[in-house]
């Protein structure tokens, strides 16, 4: 029906009801809306009463699970956080230690479950996934720990984002060490050092104490030299280049760390174990030290260290020869017609210089054995004059050389026919090993 | 009130009152609308003021609904304590104390308040035109708040869909409104106190089309769908965006996998019998009961449900909503979650059967969830080849239960969505829910809601029977064209001739454009006796036309031309003017009586 149609069929008194009726509709909505605006002033009002009551008890709850996961009460730990997210759920926080609760209660696939709800909701978050590593790696599975470790470093972190990283790359490495994978614990520790501030001490220390549990003693020398160089007192970095040294063979670089780490302040105040074991390394250098028979020195000292190590390498050799003809029967290299053939010669130069007593040959009658390293040592000794002096050394350097590489392979294949020596059998044997090391520096 | 239609295995309590005030039928009869004034001052007003008052009751509903949660939050936290856990006696002392207060409420001040609200909402659309008095709104406020905050095992979504409800028949009463708009006020403010509560308006829209009204209608949809939309701006407004569970995204890795739903469909559909019959058999044996242990018998279920509680399971007390997510975290054991879903079909029905009002949807999600965690669970332990997330398994636990318990497999499928954001899941969801639905519906002919109304005496319409009606259309009661047909350009004397020899009683006309007159011979004679023998049919016929009829239309759209016309052509669509044949009245009555 049209506008105008409305208007003509009304007559006076419809007219009235019709004003009457939307003056009524009007009061109405009016009223209406006054309501409305009332009920929500109350609403809000109630609302906002009850929202502020419910963040103090979602924190009062959320102190309590984090007093408990103090305490080491892992399952109240879990029972209050469970009630802290009741009162305010959307609180990552919250949720993230409510897993670890539960992790830590041992409710790992729960934990695992919780926390990757979480990721959904949290795309790359750094801490997640350094949870959900820590979890797998509980559960034994390395190479799921390994990718979400990588996650975590290169994942978003809150806060000083680098720390974070830094200590989850840390973390990562160590994992690595225990799990014997020493090559890519040693890429993650150049990445580390490449990354460390120059001017934190601290970072670098940790990184060259890590890289000498990654068995990577060259580039922990390495780092602790750069520290030294800034800080050349420090006790720390001097303990450890002395250490990494050590390792490395570098025996009189050693010395000089160790020395000045064992005459710097504050030594005293160690524990008298760690005192202790640096001047046993301490000592064990200079020993060594006194024992190789250096280039730099003069000829008569060297000769003279070639004669003491030359007397201390064939006592070994005797002793060794010793012990292997004193061996079981059914060893095959002693029961060969070669070995047998030779355990004359053998015998004899034992004799000569053993501080045991001669045993027994063997019976000759067998089948032809490889050739005894034993053997062809003692043959090569028995090519030198039994007797060496001093001037016989002085008139002939070449039989110097033939001496001292006579003596460092004598300590190596003995201790591969009988063992690792004692004494400083084994401080020869350390020399031998890289002879050109012991002076690097 | 009609009295109770017998129903095969559903006896109505004798003695028993409908959940419905007879105060309120009073207070109907007083009120007079005066729509014949109304209409004719302001023919236009009723529909003008519709829409508006669908966004004012939207809103009002939407605060009220807010203002109804935080009361439970507040009587639980304050009687129940922030975190109840086994042991605490107040466990065992605070529901039987609030059931003593709401017994005593509900019996000498808010008689309607009694029950879920769903099955009062329908009574007072079919019944009571609308009518939903101001002392059932405030009661069930009251009333449900004590209860569901001091512990029972209730949801509030029911009675916040009777408080929207009782709003929009307030407002529409104050307003004047004629009797056909006070009907459809109703459902409107139930869609909007459940979007609210649900935080969902699809579901919402859905439930209210799907279980109240029961058909689709634009003039009331429009009005639903702003009053829901209205009421969820309001509650997101006060609770945010947020959807009320989140879940990882699903990603089925085969077709295989949808078996393992397959399975929770099944469960689901047996779980529900389960707690239909629990319901159906303890409700009206408690009814029966002398009218002064109705005093007593929420206290007592009160105590029995504390008991639960403190012996264990302080889960199953109140709605449950933080227990549903913790169970799609996958924070319980297989079978606690198991457990957890028996005692709260325990809970449940103690609780509603004492007559505590409360609803009953927080508690169908409850199990439902706690139902497809423990299948999840147990397939993730010894299923290991399927790709199993706990939380998408619980989340479609929730909808299978729905779908099964309420009957509503549309509502749940929508509901799983909105209340997740999470698309993903819609494949399971629709299998599970439909299995389930299926298997409640092949073991359970009747849905709750009515084997309530059944017991209540009352005979409301079912909505599920409504949609399983087969609806007949005109093609079922068509017959041959026996009838001879005339052009409409025949003279009176050729049609006369022809009509003498035929002796038909019924003659059709077909027009030059296309449409049709029908009529019996005695109009024919009357019409050739005062016009000449060679004028045209067609000048000589009265102005109006027989309508244009097809075979697809509804049977019963061809009534109301029955009284003017003896036959009814019925045309083909494709081919306009070609009959498919015709129908009369005693075909269209004799095929409603084949039916």
């Amino acid at each position: 029906m049209s506008f105008f149609a409305l208007k003509s069929p009304l007559s006076a008194s419809d007219r009235i009801e019709r004003r009457r009726l939307i003056v009524t509709d009007s009061l109405a909505l009016v009223t209406l809306f006054a309501v409305t605006a009332l009920l929500a002033v109350l609403t809000n009002y109630l609302y906002q009463s009850y929202a502020s009551h419910q963040v103090k008890l979602a924190d009062r709850w959320l102190q309590r699970g984090e007093q408990a996961m103090r305490d080491n009460k892992p399952q109240a730990a879990i029972d209050a956080l469970s009630s802290a997210l009741a009162f305010d759920p959307n609180q990552r926080n919250t949720e993230i230690k409510l897993a670890q609760a539960l992790a830590s209660a041992g409710r790992i696939q729960e934990a695992t479950v919780y926390f990757n709800s979480l990721l959904e909701s949290q795309q790359g978050s750094g801490l997640i996934n350094l949870q959900l590593a820590r979890l797998a790696a509980r559960q034994g599975d390395e190479s799921q720990a390994m990718d979400d470790y990588q996650r975590a470093i290169y994942g978003n972190w809150e806060g000083d984002g680098y720390v974070r990283r830094r200590e989850v790359r840390f973390e990562l490495i160590k994992y690595l060490i225990e799990h014997q994978q020493l090559d890519r614990a040693r890429s993650e520790l150049l990445v580390a050092s490449g990354n460390a501030p120059e001017d934190d001490i601290s970072v670098q220390l940790e990184i060259a104490r890590t890289m000498e549990l990654a068995q990577d003693p060259g580039d922990a020398l390495h780092l602790y030299k750069t520290i030294l160089r800034r800080h050349p007192s420090l006790r720390e970095a001097l303990e450890g280049a002395g250490r990494a040294a050590f390792q490395m063979g570098r025996y009189l670089e050693a010395k000089r760390y160790l020395s000045h780490a064992l005459e710097g302040p504050g030594v005293d105040q160690e524990p008298a174990a760690a005192i202790a074991k640096k001047r046993d390394s301490l000592n064990e250098a200079t020993r060594l030290l006194a024992l190789y028979p250096s280039s730099r020195l003069r000829p008569s000292q060297q000769i003279a260290r070639v004669l003491t190590d030359r007397t201390l390498a064939m006592a070994r050799l005797a002793e060794c020869t010793q012990d292997r003809a004193a061996g079981p029967a059914k060893d095959s290299v002693q029961a060969s017609a070669p070995a047998a053939k030779n355990a004359s010669p053998l015998q004899s130069f034992a004799s000569r210089f053993s501080r045991h007593p001669a045993q027994p040959a063997p019976n000759p009658a067998a089948n032809p054995a490889p050739i005894d390293p034993l053997v062809t040592l003692t043959q090569r000794w028995q090519q030198l004059p039994v007797k060496i002096s001093a001037s016989d050394l002085e008139k002939d350097p070449e039989l110097t050389q033939t001496q001292i590489q006579l003596i460092y392979d004598t300590e190596l294949v003995t201790q591969q026919v009988c063992g690792a020596p004692a004494g400083d059998d084994a401080l020869l044997l350390r020399i031998a090993q890289a002879p050109n090391q012991v002076e690097e520096e | 009130m009609s009295s109770a239609t017998e129903t095969p295995g559903v006896n109505p309590v004798p003695g028993v009152v409908a959940d419905v005030d007879p105060v309120e039928v009073a207070a109907e009869r007083r009120y007079r609308p005066n729509p014949s004034e109304v209409q004719r001052v302001a023919p236009n007003r009723d529909e003008r003021l519709f829409l508006v008052l669908a966004i004012f009751i939207g809103v009002i509903s939407g605060l009220l609904v807010v203002c109804f949660r935080v009361a439970i939050n507040w009587i639980q936290v304050l009687t129940l304590g922030s975190a109840p856990r086994p042991g605490q006696l107040r466990l065992l002392f605070v529901p039987a104390a609030v059931g003593l207060v709401v017994a005593v409420l509900v019996q000498l001040v808010f008689p309607a308040a009694r029950g879920s609200g769903i099955n009062q909402t329908k009574a007072a659309l079919y019944i009571y035109n609308g009518y939903i008095s101001f002392r059932t709104v405030i009661g069930k406020f009251i009333t449900s708040a004590l209860s569901i905050g001091g512990g029972f095992s209730l949801g509030p979504e029911d009675p916040s869909l009777q408080i929207g409800a009782g709003v929009a028949s307030m407002v529409s009463r104050r307003l004047n409104l004629s009797r056909e708009r006070l009907r459809m006020f109703a459902p409107i403010g139930a869609a909007a106190g459940l979007a609210a509560a649900f935080n969902a308006p699809i579901s919402a829209i859905l439930f209210v089309v799907e279980e109240v009204i029961g058909r689709w209608s634009a003039a009331v949809l429009g009005s639903i769908v702003l009053a829901a939309i209205s009421s969820v701006v309001v509650a997101r407004w006060f609770w945010g965006p947020e959807p009320m569970f989140r879940i990882p995204v699903v990603t089925l890795k085969g077709p295989q996998e949808l078996l393992a739903y397959a399975v929770l469909g099944v469960a689901g559909g047996i779980a529900s019998l389960i707690f239909s019959k629990a319901l159906g058999f303890s409700r009206p044996h408690l009814r029966r009961l002398a009218r002064w242990t109705w005093y007593i018998q929420p206290a007592l279920a009160g105590l029995i449900v504390g008991a639960i509680g403190f012996f264990g399971a302080p889960q199953v007390m109140g709605p449950g909503y933080n227990v549903i997510d913790q169970a799609m975290h996958g924070q319980f054991t297989w079978k606690f979650l198991l457990a957890l879903a028996l005692l709260k079909i325990v809970a449940t029905t103690i609780s509603f059967s004492s007559g505590t009002p409360g609803g009953m949807f927080a508690p169908t999600l409850f199990i439902g969830a706690m139902l497809g965690g423990a299948i999840g669970t147990f397939e993730k332990i010894f299923f290991p080849s399927f790709h199993v997330s706990v939380g998408s398994y619980a989340l479609v636990g929730m909808g299978v239960l729905f779908a099964a318990f309420l009957r509503v497999p549309l509502t749940s499928v929508f509901m799983v969505l909105e209340v997740s954001g999470n698309y993903s899941i819609v494949l399971p969801v629709i299998l599970a829910n439909t299995i389930a639905y299926l298997v409640s519906r092949g073991l359970q002919p009747y849905p709750i809601l009515e084997t309530f109304t059944h017991q209540d005496g009352l005979d409301l319409p079912s909505m599920e029977e409504q949609r399983e009606e087969m609806v007949l259309h005109l093609e079922d009661a068509l017959r041959p064209v026996t009838c001879p047909v005339f052009p409409g350009n025949a003279t009176l004397q050729e049609v006369s001739q022809q009509l003498g020899q035929a002796d038909a009683p019924i003659l059709l006309v077909k027009l030059h454009d296309g449409s049709w007159y029908s009529m019996n011979r005695n109009e024919f004679t009357s019409l050739a006796a005062i016009q000449t023998p060679d004028t045209p049919l067609e000048r000589a016929l009265k102005p109006d036309r027989v309508p244009l009829l097809f075979p697809d239309l509804p049977l019963d759209s061809a009534i109301p031309y029955l009284s003017r016309w003896p036959v009814l052509p019925i045309q083909n669509r494709a081919s306009k003017g070609i009959l498919e044949g015709v129908v009369s009245l005693d075909d269209v009555l004799g095929r409603y009586q084949r039916r």
